[in-house]
């Protein structure tokens, strides 16, 4: 019987700084070549003595055979220590776990909260070379200092619409003024019978529901992901349960139609 | 079988390992490792504490790992041959459910492995009364839907009746030279005909309350405690840390509690339950709504422990009564 607990190293290939408080790291497993995922599944990470986390994929899923990345920002103890790795060191992983977003059609919208982007960057790299996929990415920020992966936002922008909007600060070649990603969906015309994927703080998706609501988009194609304490990954140890369901083995990404039922939305 | 047989059975369990079995002490009825088969209670009462400790400690290890060294080791559960004896039905509904529950965790079912659950009832039916059981209705063929390894039976002219419900089961009964016993064929948990409609009747009750004003009543009583938690024979929630001792880190699994505020708490210090009042509705949805929605089956057995042991009093069966009332309306 497998033991499903169990962490296993994997080595840090290549580090990213992101910004002040985000590393993405470069993660290679010793049987790298058998590891798979979906977009929006997540591995649980640990350090002994630092205990573990969940943390969304954020690499592109078809280069899952070479290197997986987990984009970490420093806000607890383990995430502080794991920023301070370097090159050629170790952390310990088990995974992936949870669902993953759905397959989509041609028109797919991506919208992020902050750190809410690191999943679905994982879910743009993977459509980003597929020429039937339009893709328009929102994307709300506190300002350009917790902005990662600011060497593809050029590229995200010339290749399909990138809608960046910062909340303390104006960009210059990508915001013209400070506001909430909910400012740009209303203003924005959006594609037609998108899916919606959705990740960012919990506080940020009413609002947005409501203007996609506005906009016509269909509930039933609106997906979010979300944030949850875990410490089983598999559906056991009740932190994560939302409603009958667990966001570790049921999740992290839901639809619309669950999350009013449970009166998350 | 008359009691004498019945104590040379257990003469024979403490000789092949150890025993638990339910022990009165001042007072009160507790689960606990015994030495002579005088020491049990046979009254059929529900114990204070439950049997769950026994198949899940209150603290187990799971791995360790050594300063510089590479791999994370799983420490091996170590569990020796274990005898539970006296468990009554109630209980016994309780750990089947851990089985469902548990059924990937393998530490749980390592373990599993070495512990024999061993029934006990002074007569079915009116144990059923004598419960005081709330939501559930006695059916005849309860062993059949029940987990466990043997099964007493005490007639009222004090014969004992032997039942083995798993092929370890038999094997134990055979080894220890009672041949004349029933074997019970294992038929799911729930029954053909459907399961318990009281199942369904609580979870509605539950669920279409949450904003019902019992739970600002219990909110401003509770103590948020976490008693309940720990005597509820169907609470599982556990905690994973890692502890540090020198060289040495070692991953741990507690019991957890979802009454407590840290519960929910994920890094950057924001909670999903940040109210007691959240927290208490969770737990009875854990009980009656997730539990059925996820295996059709009892997330309470109606044993009242939470009840017992509740510093201030919050009575379950009541509150579920309260929530039917509203549901009704």
């Amino acid at each position: 019987m497998k033991n499903l607990y169990k962490l296993e190293p994997a080595v840090i290939s290549r580090i990213i700084k992101e910004n002040p408080t985000t590393k993405t790291l470069y993660l290679k497993l010793k049987k790298q070549k058998d590891f798979d995922f979906l977009p929006g599944q997540f591995m649980q990470i640990g350090l002994p003595g630092f205990g573990e986390a969940p943390m969304s994929i954020s690499s592109c899923p078809l280069k899952a055979k070479k290197f997986f990345t987990l984009s970490i920002r420093s806000v607890g103890r383990l995430t502080q220590k794991l920023n301070t790795l370097k090159k050629g060191e170790l952390v310990y992983v088990r995974g992936p776990f949870g669902n993953g977003f759905p397959k989509s059609g041609n028109n797919l919208i991506l919208i992020a909260g902050g750190c809410g982007f690191f999943p679905l960057k994982s879910v743009y790299d993977q459509y980003r070379d597929d020429k039937k996929k339009n893709m328009q990415v929102f994307w709300g920020c506190r300002d350009q200092k917790s902005l990662s992966f600011q060497r593809d936002l050029k590229k995200i922008k010339d290749k399909h619409q990138l809608n960046l909007i910062l909340e303390k600060e104006k960009m210059l070649g990508f915001s013209d003024k400070p506001g909430f990603v909910t400012e740009l969906l209303q203003k924005k015309e959006l594609l037609a019978e998108p899916e919606v994927f959705v990740c960012g703080p919990d506080p940020m998706y009413k609002p947005v529901v409501k203007v996609l609501l506005a906009k016509k988009i269909k509930p039933k194609n609106i997906y979010f992901s979300l944030e949850r304490r875990m410490h089983c990954g598999i559906g056991i140890c009740q932190h994560c349960a939302i409603g009958s369901k667990y966001v570790c083995r049921d999740g992290p990404i839901f639809d619309y139609e669950f999350l009013k039922q449970v009166n998350y939305l | 079988m008359n009691k004498k047989k019945v104590r040379g059975f257990i003469t024979e369990l403490l000789k092949k390992g150890e025993v638990y079995a339910p022990v009165k002490k001042s007072g009160r009825i507790l689960v606990e490792k015994i030495d002579k088969s005088e020491q049990i209670n046979w009254s059929g009462k529900i114990p204070n504490n439950t049997f769950k400790s026994i198949v899940l400690p209150p603290k187990e290890e799971l791995f360790s790992w050594k300063k510089g060294q590479k791999n994370i080791n799983t420490i091996e559960p170590k569990q020796k041959k274990t005898f539970v004896l006296g468990i009554n039905i109630l209980d016994l509904q309780a750990l089947a459910l851990l089985e469902q529950v548990f059924e990937k965790d393998y530490y749980f079912q390592k373990r599993r492995q070495n512990i024999y659950y061993i029934g006990f009832t002074g007569g079915l039916v009116s144990d059923f009364r004598r419960y005081k059981v709330f939501h559930q209705k006695y059916e005849e063929d309860v062993l059949e839907h029940l987990i466990f390894d043997v099964f007493i039976e005490k007639q009222k002219n004090n014969n004992h009746l032997f039942f083995s419900g798993s092929e370890k089961g038999q094997r134990l009964l055979e080894n220890n030279k009672i041949k004349d016993y029933e074997n019970i064929e294992f038929a799911g948990l729930i029954p053909e005909e459907g399961a318990d409609p009281r199942i369904e009747e609580n979870k509605q009750a539950v669920l279409l309350n949450p904003n019902h004003p019992l739970w600002d009543e219990l909110a401003r009583i509770c103590l948020g405690c976490g008693r309940c938690t720990l005597d509820c024979p169907t609470c599982f929630c556990f905690d994973q840390q890692d502890e540090k001792g020198g060289e040495t880190i070692v991953k741990t699994r507690k019991w957890g509690s979802c009454l407590f505020p840290e519960f929910s708490k994920v890094a950057g210090g924001k909670k999903d339950l940040e109210t007691i009042k959240k927290r208490l509705y969770f737990w009875y949805y854990h009980k009656f709504v997730r539990i059925a929605d996820e295996y059709n089956y009892y997330g309470c057995v109606s044993c009242m422990r939470c009840f017992k042991t509740c510093p201030v009093a919050i009575n379950i069966a009541k509150n579920l009564q309260k929530l039917k009332k509203a549901k009704k309306k």
